[in-house]
């Protein structure tokens, strides 16, 4: 059984946890040419929350993470709606994506699609969905085990 | 589509229907766990079978795995993932509050497999 | 016609609304209904008439083919005119009827809505409009039989007939949806103009259909419904359960009864049997009533047997002396009841032993009573003996013995309207009590309205040409033959009329002897109570339906969640199984797998068989792990890296959930109560069929794959290279917000039942 979060576990995962993060970042915004995704991306960052939590339980989560996780699936729903509708402006159907190639200096051509924005929906409710499972779950029944 | 893996759906769905067919809740959990990965299983297989990644650089019709079930497996693992958590937390509740995860037989349900007299009353009325 | 139909539906939502200040006046306002109708015949007939349908369309959900169609041609034209002018009278002989009452008044909007949905009925081209005006008929007769609602008997014959007639419209339902499935459309022109044939599906549909129309116009073995009806008021009696309703499926049969015979050689055969039984059996069993309700409604029985006999036969040369019979027995008969009515209304019983003098105290009634029931013995000089003759012209060509029977059953028809008449008018049966009545007011609707419909029934048997045009142009319509009837005061001495003779004076003779035939019929009817007969099937059938509902829901549904699962499971194996069988499907050995594939396989399998095996619960979350990431790299054999990564990330999350979880709860599972055997033989039944089923579904592909577009539309459609992720946030985007909803759900729904109780868990400790 747990007692109080070690200081330099707790500091150690919250370093561990940055490249995660960075990773899923990664995932997220090559899916849509190389392996990944949205939801790859979401559960990665999901696995991080994981991290932050077996250093030192749902309190740390909410100290790292201080966003409450109905925010993050709110809005993720939001920009996945939102870009289906964001289609209908310039006349496409619901949902369908368009593209533009950007010329942006130091880096060179770029294409944004639109569905990339649907992805981030996606990543955003995963990462709300796991957040919410892990501090609901993972919190500890008896209240001795409290971390102070 | 290979012989082996259409067994390995299928052992997934017989072990998976033996886990369910009981009361214990966190058991009926890992027995749905494995039945979805035998559907999972059965959705590739209406697939190619082994083969590169269905990723395409544009260059006419490439051969590639079919992406199709693929991207309804992505989906399923997800909601499954999805599912579990809630019959998890269902489980957990129910431990909490009854000291079992065990699924009671439903009263209303046993109220209406023993009520013989009451639907005769309704005939008596309906044949005067 | 739409505006007809609509008018109905306002009149009656008018009636409901402002009970109270059109109350006294109910009846005459529901008139309008009927009004509107002959209106619109009068409008329109000359141009029906001249072969030119009135038809209006208008379309619902046109992908679906629905389209509410009403097309009026001379058959519906007769159909409509039977029912407006019979129901005009009857409106106006229901204010005499009724006391103003908030439920008269409802009975008023009840009746005007039948009137409208037996226009619309009559009217409709489209088969589902057609289905949808006959349940409206018979939810509207459901609540005129129960007007008397206080009484059982009125309640029970009110469902009787709604169970009967509504099951008969459903399975017309399927039979008209397996029809429009073999003709391609729903439209009844169509239909007719172009039988389909030549399916083993349409040997269905029309013996459902048949079913629909049987139970609706009360054939053998569905008429005991008929006289149960009688439970209603007479009004509703004389309009719905002899004049209009109860010709629905006379309708339908005459209508379509030609596109049966094209395609299923069973029919003629099977409506000449169920025509002849249900017209000999009713006139039989008319001859046995006391009260003259039932004694009519058995006699209505009887000819409805005669005219599904005539109109659903497909013999062109029948069509016509079908209709002629329907016109005259609606004019007829809708008089006789409406008499009964009256009699009832003045003397408080229907019983024919104790009605006395009447003849003396309500001579004008007498005299219209006889009219009606002239016509119905078919005597000469009234519009019964012109139909009759042109009917029974039709069956002389046909054959000998369709004749013989309709002559028999018009024996019993001059027989039953003897014992009508002495019984309503001549002396009471010593030893019970007479019952007298008053003279009507000539000005009282309960005594003109049935002296109206009485002098039509005369007033066209002398001058039949008023109605040939109509009865001739229906005809032609629907039997496609241009041959013209004749309705005719005397035919001269032709075979039919011999037959007619013949029966007209057996019929007169068992008049004579009507206590003999008294005697004879109450000694055969002993020993027929002993035999099983349509009502006392009814009344046990109900029962046992019950019963059997009770019994399979009570095996079913007996509460234990192990039970439903594996009922649901075993049937979701057994079904297809036996569907398959039939079909011997091809079964397609694909090659073993790759030596990768076996290796994956049995460690996944390895780990899996061994689940049940293990008490411990974390052993147990390990186990699943293993098996979840054995799944992971199969996946990522079959050339799914997005597979492989998302299995892999979820089975890491769902072991620490599971962790999270187990950690409450005791450390190994306790055994399960439920037997091992059968949940064994469920799990092989349920794997074996798995695996029988991919080895099926694997040689079953019979059409290209979409996946090739996919592929090559996903750069320049969608520029994206990884056409995995293309589908879910591009081409099936819509399919991912639905799933990414669920598990906003699936989340929310997990914190909100856990949170709490973990709260107050602790609070305790």
């Amino acid at each position: 059984m747990k007692t109080r979060p070690s200081a330099i576990l707790e500091a150690g995962v919250i370093a561990v946890s940055g490249p995660v993060l960075v990773f899923s970042a990664y995932l997220l915004f090559a899916g849509h040419n190389q392996p990944g995704g949205g939801f790859a991306g979401g559960l990665v960052a999901g696995v991080a929350v994981l991290l932050v939590w077996a250093a030192g339980g749902t309190d740390t989560v909410r100290k790292v993470l201080p966003v409450r996780s109905t925010v993050l699936m709110g809005v993720g729903l939001l920009v996945a709606a939102g870009t289906g509708f964001a289609a209908l402006l310039p006349g496409l159907a619901f949902l369908e994506s368009g593209y533009a190639e950007l010329s942006i200096p130091l880096v060179g051509d770029v294409k944004i699609v639109s569905a990339l924005f649907f992805d981030i929906g996606v990543y955003l409710v995963v990462i709300g969905m796991v957040l919410a499972l892990v501090r609901a779950l993972g919190e500890d029944a008896t209240a001795e085990e409290v971390p102070q | 589509m290979s012989l082996i893996t259409l067994a390995v759906a299928a052992t997934l769905f017989a072990v998976g229907t033996y886990l369910i067919l009981q009361r214990m809740l966190s058991r009926i959990i890992i027995g749905l766990g494995l039945m979805s990965h035998g559907a999972n299983l059965l959705i590739m297989l209406s697939g190619t079978g082994p083969a590169t990644p269905p990723i395409v650089d544009g260059s006419p019709s490439p051969v590639v795995a079919d992406p199709l079930p693929q991207a309804m497996v992505l989906t399923a693992i997800v909601i499954t993932f999805g599912i579990t958590a809630f019959l998890l937390a269902l489980a957990l509740r129910s431990y909490l509050l009854t000291g079992s995860d065990a699924v009671e037989d439903d009263l209303e349900d046993k109220r209406i497999a023993h009520s013989h007299d009451r639907s005769s009353m309704d005939v008596q009325e309906m044949s005067e | 016609m739409a505006l007809v139909v609509l008018i109905h539906l306002a009149v009656a939502g008018i009636l409901v609304l402002f009970r109270r200040p059109l109350g006294r006046w109910a009846f005459v306002v529901g008139a309008l209904g009927p009004a509107s109708t002959l209106l619109w015949a009068a409008l329109n007939g000359s141009r029906v008439l001249s072969g030119d349908p009135a038809t209006e369309s208008f379309t619902w959900v046109a992908s679906l083919d629905l389209t509410i169609a009403f097309r009026v041609d001379a058959y519906s034209l007769l159909f409509l005119l039977v029912v407006a002018g019979i129901g005009l009278p009857i409106f106006l002989y229901s204010q005499s009827y009724f006391s103003p009452s908030s439920r008269a008044t409802n009975f008023a909007a009840t009746m005007t809505l039948f009137a409208g949905s037996m226009v619309g009925l009559v009217a409709a081209d489209h088969l589902l409009a057609l289905f949808v005006f006959w349940e409206l008929t018979t939810i509207t007769s459901y609540l005129l039989i129960g007007y008397y609602d206080q009484k059982a008997e009125a309640r029970s014959a009110a469902l009787h007939a709604a169970l009967v007639t509504g099951g008969g419209g459903l399975a017309m339902l399927g039979g008209i949806v397996l029809l429009a499935g073999e003709a391609g459309t729903y439209l009844i022109s169509e239909i007719t103009a172009n039988p389909p044939v030549g399916s083993n599906v349409l040997t269905v549909a029309w013996a459902l259909i048949l079913l629909g129309a049987v139970t609706k116009s009360a054939q053998f073995p569905f008429h005991a419904w008929l006289p149960g009806a009688m439970a209603a008021p007479t009004p509703a009696s004389a309009f719905l359960h002899s004049a209009t309703m109860v010709k629905a499926g006379i309708f339908l049969v005459g209508r379509l009864g030609f596109a049966g015979v094209a395609a299923a050689d069973w029919w003629q055969p099977a409506v000449f049997t169920i025509g002849f039984i249900t017209m000999v059996l009713g006139g039989w069993r008319a001859l046995r009533q006391y009260d003259l309700k039932l004694l009519l409604a058995f006699g209505t029985v009887s000819q409805l047997g005669f005219m599904f006999l005539l109109l659903g036969s497909g013999i062109p040369a029948l069509a016509f002396g079908g209709l002629a019979i329907l016109v005259g027995h609606a004019l007829f008969k809708a008089t006789l009841f409406l008499s009964v009515g009256a009699i009832d209304h003045e003397t408080g019983t229907r019983d024919l032993r104790r009605l006395s003098g009447l003849r003396r105290s309500m001579p004008r009634l007498f005299w219209v009573t006889t009219a009606a029931a002239l016509s119905m013995t078919a005597m000469p000089l009234t519009l019964g003996f012109a139909a009759k003759e042109a009917a029974f012209d039709g069956l002389l060509a046909e054959s000998v013995w369709l004749i013989a029977a309709a002559a028999t059953a018009s024996t019993l028809t001059v027989a039953y309207t003897a014992r009508f008449m002495f019984g309503a008018f001549g002396p009471a049966v010593p030893g019970t009590e007479p019952a007298t009545g008053k003279r009507l007011a000539s000005r009282s609707a309960l005594l003109w309205a049935p002296a109206l419909l009485a002098v039509m029934s005369v007033g066209i048997g002398l001058l039949p040409t008023l109605v040939l045009p109509i009865v001739n142009g229906a005809a032609k319509v629907v039997s496609g033959v241009a041959k013209a009837g004749k309705l005719v005061i005397w035919p001269g001495f032709v075979p039919a009329l011999a037959w007619s003779l013949a029966s007209l004076t057996a019929g007169l003779l068992l008049a004579w002897r009507r206590q003999l035939v008294d005697r004879t019929t109450e000694a055969v009817g002993r020993v027929a109570e002993r035999l099983p007969s349509a009502d006392t099937a009814y009344r046990r059938s109900i029962p046992a339906l019950l019963r059997f509902a009770d019994r399979s829901s009570g095996l079913l549904q007996n509460g234990s969640l192990p039970a439903y699962i594996a009922i649901i499971l075993m049937v979701a194996v057994t079904a297809p199984t036996v569907a398959a069988i039939g079909e011997s499907p091809v079964l397609v050995t694909p090659p073993g797998g790759s030596m990768l594939e076996w290796i994956l396989g049995a460690l996944i399998v390895g780990f899996a068989v061994a689940l049940p095996f293990v008490r411990r619960r974390f052993a147990v979350v390990i186990l699943l792990g293993g098996v979840g990431y054995g799944i992971a790299a199969l996946y990522s054999v079959f050339g799914g890296p997005d597979l492989t990564l998302t299995q892999l990330l979820v089975e890491t999350l769902a072991v620490a959930l599971f962790a999270f979880v187990l950690r409450h709860l005791p450390a190994t599972f306790s055994r399960p109560a439920t037997a091992r055997l059968p949940r064994l033989a469920v799990a092989l039944a349920v794997g074996a069929f798995v695996f029988f089923a991919g080895l099926v579904v694997n040689g079953a592909r019979s059409s290209e794959t979409i996946s090739d577009t996919l592929v090559a539309d996903s750069v320049p459609e969608a520029a994206g290279s990884n056409v995995v992720n293309v589908i879910l946030v591009d081409f099936r985007a819509f399919d991912t917000l639905g799933e990414i909803t669920v598990l906003v759900a699936a989340a929310l729904g997990a914190a909100g039942l856990v949170i709490p109780v973990i709260r107050d868990a602790r609070s305790r400790t």
